[in-house]
């Protein structure tokens, strides 16, 4: 694994999203930004690349429905209980599950389709938060 | 900062032959995939990743412009990287198919195939093959492909 010179990136977003063509956009414009991102295309994937010691995440953005043995909100579930200190941000396009979102992460739901500036405001927003709580 | 690219990969430079160089990675291990889309990434390529056959023919499908699809063998899904190979051959043959597989010599590689590299394989012997097949594309044809 290549190590990341963390002044060059804004930091490591993990994108979770089955349908590769909304990964490759929204991953894309991610990198445009300036970010480093860690594509999986399914909660399993995620949770090897979480669990990799060399990976350092900074955000989460998955989407909930997703076919395999984890679903969003189980991955969710599962960041709050090995990472928690790990921001997560859910993506999903059924109405029941922004509420669901809402209870499993502080910054709730961004409902598909989305903008991906729209996604990349929540990020920055998060990290800049983050940032503030350590140096308090 | 911001750089205008588009999502076929076309880079605004005020000149529309020059296409940034575009790779399609195809493997469903994902930390071997991000090693190998990093490294790509690093010097200077546009990458673009797939989990598995069926994911790297919907990308194809959409218009992408990819210049070398780079796939593992043993996948599954649907198809694995043999029948994803032997599609892009026939209906994409100015798309370059590499290959590579931890079972080594199990199959008879079709001729257009442009290269197999056994797993594990090393990055840079892969790096500078790419980097060889960019090279013949440029002499090919007078549209250069560039970096970013």
């Amino acid at each position: 694994m290549t190590s990341e010179d963390p002044s060059t990136t804004l930091g490591t977003i993990l994108v979770v999203e089955d349908e590769v063509i909304i990964r490759m956009v929204i991953s894309a414009y991610l990198r445009d930004c300036g970010y480093k991102v860690v594509e999986a295309a399914n909660a399993d994937e995620a949770v090897i690349v979480l669990q990799n010691p060399d990976i350092t995440v900074e955000v989460v953005f998955s989407d909930i429905e997703m076919p395999g043995s984890m679903d969003g909100f189980a991955l969710a579930r599962w960041v709050r209980a090995n990472r928690p200190g790990l921001d997560v941000i859910l993506t999903g396009s059924v109405p029941r599950a922004a509420s669901a979102a809402t209870d499993l992460c502080e910054q709730g739901h961004v409902s598909k389709p989305y903008e991906s500036q729209v996604v990349v405001d929540r990020i920055r927003r998060l990290i800049a938060a983050r940032a503030a709580r350590k140096k308090s | 900062m911001r750089r205008a690219v588009s999502i076929d990969g076309v880079v605004s430079l005020g000149d529309a032959s020059r296409v940034s160089a575009t790779i399609l990675v195809v493997e469903d291990e994902v930390l071997v995939r991000l090693m190998l889309a990093d490294g790509l990434r690093e010097t200077g390529y546009t990458v673009i990743e797939a989990a598995g056959a069926d994911e790297a023919l919907a990308i194809l499908q959409s218009g992408t412009k990819v210049h070398i699809v780079f796939t593992d063998i043993n996948m599954p899904g649907s198809m694995d990287g043999i029948g994803l190979a032997r599609i892009v051959c026939s209906k994409c043959p100015d798309i370059d198919v590499l290959l590579t597989s931890a079972h080594q010599g199990t199959t008879e590689l079709d001729a257009r195939i442009k290269g197999f590299f056994p797993k594990p394989y090393d990055m840079q012997t892969v790096l500078a093959y790419i980097k060889s097949l960019f090279e013949m594309r440029d002499a090919r044809s007078n549209s250069s492909v560039v970096k970013e």
